[in-house]
């Protein structure tokens, strides 16, 4: 199979699936319980006033028909209008996946820095007290809800030290002075861009919690996992037989055995991407951080039909195009696949 | 008499059990000679490997190893990991039996074999790819100098055991111990192999411990024989006196099941009974329960590895003598 023909029927792939995410949340934020209608016209309605406001949502349609044309409009890539935003929700996702884009990227990055290294020397000291220092740590950072330790880091450096702030992505004098103009929608990057030193360190001041809740949670994972694929590397013929030709521990380990270690955790990258989400969506929540996962939260919970399906499709297609991009870089990096 | 280049003695390998130690290895005791080959046969899970092994200093987990085994003046057991180092690969070298898993598939030939040499011998990187390249050739490999640039899973099967092979004697070693190299090849490259080790016996003075099951290949190639059974040597002699005069009840049956041209397949034999469990405590001769010449002796005292010609000893109370002939027959009545 050509590499041409692989993608190609990677991406096949990817768009049945995505049209089975928006189906199944489409149906899903369908048999919720409210109805949007409730929010969108105000106290006591009249049936008129109800009538006329299910028109506007085609709710009036029957559920095959609203389904179809949804359809039709997502691959067009229109989800509609938000209902609690009354914007498109295409233009409320683009504003928001900066926010979570620094996030996820920053905690990704700080995942693998910390979790690879950790992994690696918990395997190659098996059951010495630098393994069993990190899989105490981690077995507690694991039993540890997402939220539990946002709240836990909130109370701690901003209740007790003030030395991070609460919530929230810049200080609202930055905000609301006029002077902070978002281009790329890290503000970390915006800030640097329009040169501001203050508004750099008040937006990675801002940065700090929400990043260590969401590295703190996903890195018990990243952990383990290097630890149990570097041990089982540690374990392969051909790890003997480098010791066995004298060739010194520390070189068979950290050449040998972590190259043998890294090429398939690539793969895991794009799993704890995934896993990020998932957090994120509690982390933005938590730390206010106007991201798309505060905005999927307050879509479902307000019944936004056209916001939730739209962010979960947006994410979910995220997903999956890491996903392949980290597929792809495997077989570029294994000697095995290469050619092939 | 100038001490052996590989020389075992009272070696035992236990494992924890839940009802106290299991021997991997009850009792090795086994030399091998400056420039000799010494073929180690026994059926599989007899501990050959793992006696190998343990001359370079490999244990399984959680094992606890006794007895002497020397490379030359070297003292292997006992030894810390970085003293360990300076006879694996410089003084003792050892090719595995499967060579598909026993070289690294993300690292190319060149760079594994030459990250050896130059570790071992104190060569630059480009010199060791120089030496890989000629010991690569030497091998009778095709295009080293394209070998070098290849991925393990980019070979066959003969080309890796011989990169193994030429792996093992670029450190230039007095000992090398061969597990059951052959097995996977066809029988035309295991022919150039042996010929090739016993070249290199003969002209390099490299002492070799070759393990293997198939009696063929020790008749061809090695000067003495030694026959392990559950963890035991029971028998060790010249290699024409084995064949011709097996004293071991055990080694008489190894040789009759050896499959003859010719014979047929309807009469293939085998060894009735089963190899002794590791938890079997008997104080007797292990081999007793399949053997028809057991006696009350050989149910109670474990015999010991005694010479009873020159040059030729065996674990049994009751050897076979050269005078002795048995039929195949009566082996296998």
């Amino acid at each position: 199979m050509t590499l041409g023909s692989y993608i190609g029927r990677r991406l096949l792939m990817l768009v049945i699936i995505l049209a089975g995410v928006i189906t199944i949340t489409f149906f899903l934020s369908r048999v919720l319980p409210g109805s949007p209608v409730e929010m969108m016209i105000g106290y006591r309605p009249t049936a008129e006033e109800i009538e006329a406001a299910k028109i506007e949502l085609g709710l009036d349609k029957s559920l095959p028909v609203q389904y179809l044309s949804f359809l039709v409009d997502a691959a067009r890539g229109d989800f509609g209008k938000s209902l609690s935003t009354g914007r498109p929700v295409i233009e409320d996702i683009g504003q928001r996946a900066g926010a979570t884009l620094e996030l996820t990227f920053t905690s990704m990055v700080l995942v693998l820095l910390i979790g690879i290294p950790l992994g690696v020397i918990s395997a190659v000291n098996r059951e010495k007290p630098a393994d069993q220092f990190v899989r105490a740590v981690s077995i507690a950072g694991a039993a540890l809800p997402v939220f539990m330790v946002g709240i836990l880091l909130q109370m701690l450096f901003e209740g007790q030290l003030g030395w991070f702030p609460l919530q929230g992505r810049l200080s609202s004098s930055l905000l609301f002075d006029g002077s902070f103009e978002p281009r790329t929608g890290l503000y970390v990057i915006d800030s640097l861009i329009a040169g501001s030193w203050s508004t750099f360190f008040d937006a990675l001041a801002h940065l700090v919690l929400p990043v260590a809740t969401l590295t703190l949670s996903t890195l018990p994972l990243v952990t383990r996992i290097t630890r149990n694929m570097m041990m089982e590397v540690l374990e392969e013929e051909y790890i003997r037989t480098a010791h066995a030709y004298g060739v010194r521990a520390s070189y068979v380990h950290y050449r040998y055995a972590l190259r043998a270690t890294l090429i398939p955790l690539i793969t895991v990258a794009g799993l704890t991407y995934g896993y990020m989400l998932g957090g994120t969506v509690v982390v933005e929540f938590i730390f206010d951080w106007p991201g798309l996962g505060g905005y999927l939260v307050r879509s479902i919970s307000r019944n936004d039909f056209p916001a939730t399906v739209g962010v979960t499709t947006v994410l979910a297609a995220s997903y999956l195009l890491i996903n392949l991009v980290v597929d792809l870089l495997y077989h570029a990096v294994d000697p095995r696949l290469r050619n092939t | 008499m100038t001490s052996p280049a590989l020389d075992f003695r009272g070696l035992k390998i236990d494992v924890p059990g839940p009802a106290g130690p299991l021997p991997l290895i009850r009792d090795v005791t086994l030399s091998v000679g400056h420039g000799e080959i010494v073929g180690l046969v026994g059926e599989s899970g007899s501990g050959k490997s793992l006696s190998a092994l343990a001359a370079l200093g490999f244990a399984p987990a959680d094992s606890r190893v006794s007895g002497q085994i020397r490379i030359g003046d070297f003292e292997v057991i006992g030894a810390p990991a970085d003293r360990l180092r300076e006879v694996r690969g410089r003084r003792c070298a050892m090719i595995f039996q499967d060579a598909t898993k026993s070289l690294n598939p993300y690292f190319t030939l060149g760079r594994q074999l030459s990250d050896v040499v130059s570790l071992n011998r104190g060569l630059s990187h480009r010199d060791a790819v120089d030496v890989v390249t000629q010991n690569l050739a030497d091998m009778n490999l095709p295009d080293p100098g394209l070998m070098v640039g290849k991925y393990p899973h980019q070979l066959s099967g003969g080309q890796l055991q011989r990169a193994m092979i030429a792996m093992a004697l670029s450190c230039e070693p007095e000992v090398l111990l061969a597990d059951e190299p052959t097995t996977a090849l066809d029988v035309t490259v295991q022919a150039q192999i042996l010929v090739l080790l016993r070249e290199l016996a003969r002209q390099r003075n490299l002492s070799i411990l070759f393990i293997t099951h198939d009696l063929g290949v020790v008749a061809a190639l090695c000067d003495r024989v030694a026959v392990m059974y559950a963890g035991t040597i029971v028998e060790t002699a010249w290699c024409t006196e084995l064949f011709a005069n097996a004293m071991h009840p055990y080694t008489r049956k190894l040789l009759a099941t050896a499959p003859v041209l010719g014979r047929g397949r309807a009469t293939l034999p085998n060894i009735p009974g089963r190899v002794p469990e590791l938890t079997d405590r008997r104080p007797g001769c292990l081999f007793a329960p399949r053997c028809e010449r057991a006696t009350e002796l050989c149910r109670e005292v474990r015999p010991l590895l005694l010479s009873h010609e020159p040059g030729h000893a065996a674990a049994c109370h009751h050897p076979h003598r050269i005078d002795e002939v048995t039929a195949r027959e009566d082996i296998f009545p």
